[in-house]
């Protein structure tokens, strides 16, 4: 059973290498292709092809936009070794087939293995969802040009600890 | 003839991947867990073509032995790491290693029968 994760916990999850402050792609397709070969470039992952068209299919099950300029493109394969988490950004934007039809900015990648012993798949999607409820943070998250500058303002999220 | 048995050893290997990637999926999206998370999820047979194409390029015999470890075990492919086999955690023969470390073909794990995949270290 998994428990709730705690701020800190998920502010650990984002690591330097796994940030992009500015995405080249220009619609859904590119964003998993951009995170596939950031993947294989940071070598988290061995095998490109397999990863993206695990996160292909899972965007044709529903998109993982959730609205707010918010994605969570995510899934399970034997290629992840451990959690993987990434972030783009977008400052202008990019249609997601996003539930409210707004562009969407910030995009949150988690590819996890089918079994982790931390249990912190559903966690983590559970927890960005409730992150970035805010305003604020969204905007200032979209601000960020630079890791350290991120890492910063996730912890200026009102009430975090 | 079915166009899996014509494929290299290899690709079979990568499609196996996929096909139990794409399992799990269609698995985890029946129980509802991101619906829940607030994930739209619209129909799962959205996904079954895909997996009729995928199941459809692999060898009768080969989907044969996948579906009947998936049934037995829940996982039909494990990782093996630092030559040991994830699914049972044994420990296997060097030269049997090296092998499924090149990738060159289905090897299986000779304790517990899953098919081998080999991640790196």
């Amino acid at each position: 059973m998994e428990r709730p994760m705690t701020d800190q916990e998920f502010v650990d999850l984002f690591k330097e290498e796994l940030y992009i402050s500015n995405l080249n792609a220009r619609n859904k397709q590119e964003v998993l292709e951009e995170f596939a070969d950031l993947l294989v470039h940071t070598g988290k992952i061995s095998n490109r092809s397999i990863v993206l068209d695990m996160l292909t299919r899972r965007e044709r099950l529903g998109s993982t936009a959730i609205g707010k300029g918010l994605a969570i493109p995510h899934g399970r394969t034997l290629m992840a070794r451990d959690l993987i988490v990434a972030f783009g950004r977008s400052p202008d934007g990019l249609d997601y087939d996003a539930p409210d039809d707004q562009p969407v900015h910030l995009f949150f990648l988690i590819v996890a293995p089918y079994r982790e012993r931390q249990q912190r798949y559903l966690p983590a999607l559970g927890k960005i969802a409730e992150f970035f409820q805010g305003e604020k943070l969204r905007d200032k998250i979209l601000q960020t040009e630079h890791f350290e500058e991120f890492i910063d303002a996730l912890w200026s999220k009102e009430g975090a600890r | 003839m079915p166009s899996g048995q014509k494929k290299a050893p290899g690709k079979m290997l990568q499609l196996l991947v996929e096909l139990q990637d794409l399992d799990l999926m269609i698995r985890e999206a029946a129980v509802q867990e991101e619906k829940n998370l607030g994930f739209e999820i619209k129909d799962v047979s959205r996904l079954q073509e895909a997996r009729r194409k995928l199941a459809d390029a692999l060898s009768p015999e080969v989907l044969k032995r996948y579906e009947r470890l998936m049934e037995r075990f829940d996982r039909a492919v494990v990782p093996v790491h630092r030559g040991v086999c994830l699914g049972c955690f044994m420990s296997l023969p060097t030269a049997q290693a090296q092998t499924v470390k090149r990738h060159a073909g289905i090897k299986v794990c000779e304790n517990c029968g899953r098919i081998l995949y080999w991640l790196g270290e």
